[in-house]
């Protein structure tokens, strides 16, 4: 596989969450893009993204302590031997009950799963050590991702592996008329749009012809592509398969 | 004359008969004449027309009557209290003064004898504010409220101190109550502002023996500075739906404003506090790290 035609590359938020592994085995699409084209292409984002990603894996330890707090203070241990499926079966419906959004819980699933002895040990016994055993274990698992999120924001860009575009504005709508004629499609992700032209200003201002925005958000972006495309000329939007397929 | 009473003097009458309840030495403070306001609400039939008047929202020490502040000025006004300032609040003691209500009926005698149980059974006056706020806070609406009071907010004022706890041990009570944020989508600013707020504590709290008195002074700050944005849109979350358009809308400015105040304290304390000198690339995980599975299952579930 050789380099990308289009090869500076704008990515969302969810690739940067990406981006915060070291991809071997190339797990599904994002880690398959960021291990091959990686290297070849020159990745960019921007602080608004970074600040999102952020969010994002804040939120997922938010949700992995939650997962742990519900199955140590409502999993009822005379129930059953807790198997960690059913614990999964549990919190899942628990998560999805209390939030109404399954945003994010395949990644407190497969928490449960990697520390699956644990979770199993705390249905046995009520016990706080185990509890807070978990919570300190969850705490050193993102403290990486966290800091490596946080270095992009402050370090020179020439020690970056994804280069970050500063020179974002906060007035989009009144520098390119296209901005409003978009808000239909991002109505509900408001700063999905934002993050949108924050590729396609710095399309203009670094004068390229073209940009690849890559991004696995199926909702907006990709459904609505051809529409995105017609309007920001030279912006290309791709889902990270669709890069590394060739 | 009016036929029927204004139904804040109604329940002032209720609070002067509270009043009358009280030792000659006994007081309340303006947090006690909220709780009592409280479980008046919780005790009263819900066809009692104190109902309409007695809407209830959760605040920093716990529940808040809206028409609390109301009651205990126009009680002062009548005689029934007068106020001595003390370091932890205004003191209202018992001056055996009346308010005069048109409409004695089943409502106002139901809420009187309410309050009186309340009184002997429920709510004790000489408990210290920590029992008070303990005893409340097993009917507060989110879990995080209790366990942000009980476990956090003392290790953070003992910060610093002698025979303090260790400032790994407040990083710990810190980060155990992240489990506990509430899971409602109104809450997912100010649960990611906890989430920085925790980062911070672990940077400048994890694996150090002790702080500096400058430290624990900025942090304990900082702490409450969090709890009061917490709480202003607790107030938000939890406004009777009747509350007045106006109300609401000064509690949403008064949270923007907390939130931005949390959030300039919070960088100043990063900035002045935390060692920048992290050294060298930022690292990405490994794959088959607990993040990375993480991340994997996040990244490529099917929802």
């Amino acid at each position: 596989m050789g380099g990308d035609d289009l090869d500076t590359h704008f990515v969302d938020t969810n690739i940067l969450v990406g981006h915060t592994v070291e991809w071997d085995r190339l797990g599904g699409t994002v880690g398959t893009y960021l291990h091959d084209v990686g290297q070849y292409c020159t990745i960019y984002s921007s602080p608004r993204a970074v600040k999102e990603a952020l969010y994002v894996v804040r939120q997922q330890r938010r949700l992995a302590k939650k997962a742990t707090e519900i199955v140590y203070e409502e999993y009822d241990r005379a129930e059953t031997y807790g198997e960690i499926e059913h614990i999964k079966n549990f919190v899942y419906s628990e998560l999805a009950d209390g939030s109404g959004d399954t945003t994010g819980i395949g990644g407190v699933l497969a928490l449960i799963e990697e520390k699956e002895n644990t979770f199993e040990g705390l249905t046995k016994v009520d016990t706080r050590s185990i509890f807070d055993q978990l919570s300190g274990e969850i705490d050193a698992a993102f403290e990486e991702p966290i800091g490596f999120l946080e270095a992009l924001q402050e370090m020179a860009e020439e020690e970056l592996p994804v280069r970050l575009f500063w020179e974002t504005a906060t007035d989009y709508e009144n520098q390119y008329p296209q901005y409003s004629g978009l808000a239909d499609i991002f109505a509900d992700e408001p700063t999905d749009r934002d993050l949108l032209f924050d590729a396609f200003h710095m399309l203009t201002t670094m004068g390229l012809a073209s940009l690849r925005f890559v991004t696995d958000d199926r909702d907006d972006f990709i459904s609505n592509r051809d529409r995105i495309q017609e309007s920001l000329p030279g912006i290309v939007i791709s889902r990270p398969d669709e890069v590394t397929a060739g | 004359m009016s036929d029927t009473s204004h139904p804040v003097d109604r329940l002032v009458s209720v609070l002067e008969h509270a009043s009358r309840q009280l030792d000659d030495d006994e007081y309340l403070f303006f947090f006690d004449i909220n709780k009592l306001l409280y479980y008046l609400d919780s005790r009263i039939d819900e066809d009692n027309s104190f109902k309409e008047v007695l809407s209830v929202f959760w605040y920093e020490d716990g529940p808040v009557a809206t028409v609390g502040q109301t009651v205990a000025d126009r009680s002062q006004e009548a005689g029934i209290f007068e106020t001595t300032p003390t370091p932890h609040g205004q003191r209202f003691h018992p001056a055996g003064g009346t308010i005069s209500v048109t409409d004695d009926d089943e409502d106002l005698q139901e809420a009187k004898e309410a309050i009186e149980s309340i009184l002997a059974e429920e709510y004790e006056i000489t408990a210290s504010k920590e029992e008070k706020i303990d005893q409340v806070y097993a009917d507060a609406p989110y879990e995080f409220q209790r366990r942000f009071k009980k476990d956090v907010v003392p290790e953070v004022e003992e910060l610093g101190d002698v025979l303090g706890p260790l400032p790994e041990d407040v990083y710990k009570a810190v980060s155990r109550a992240e489990a506990y944020l509430p899971l409602d989508d109104a809450f997912r600013d100010v649960n990611d502002l906890y989430s920085q707020y925790l980062d911070v504590s672990r940077s400048v709290l994890a694996q150090q023996d002790s702080v500096s008195d400058e430290v624990a002074t900025r942090f304990e700050e900082l702490t409450t500075a969090y709890w009061e944005a917490f709480c202003a849109k607790l107030r938000l979350e939890t406004a009777p739906e009747d509350a007045d358009a106006d109300s609401v809308s000064r509690w949403r400015s008064d949270y923007e404003s907390k939130v931005e105040t949390f959030r300039t304290a919070l960088d100043a304390f990063e900035t002045e506090f935390v060692d920048d000198d992290a050294g060298g690339q930022p690292t990405r995980v490994a794959e088959d790290s607990t993040w990375g599975r993480v991340a994997d299952g996040l990244l490529n579930s099917s929802d």
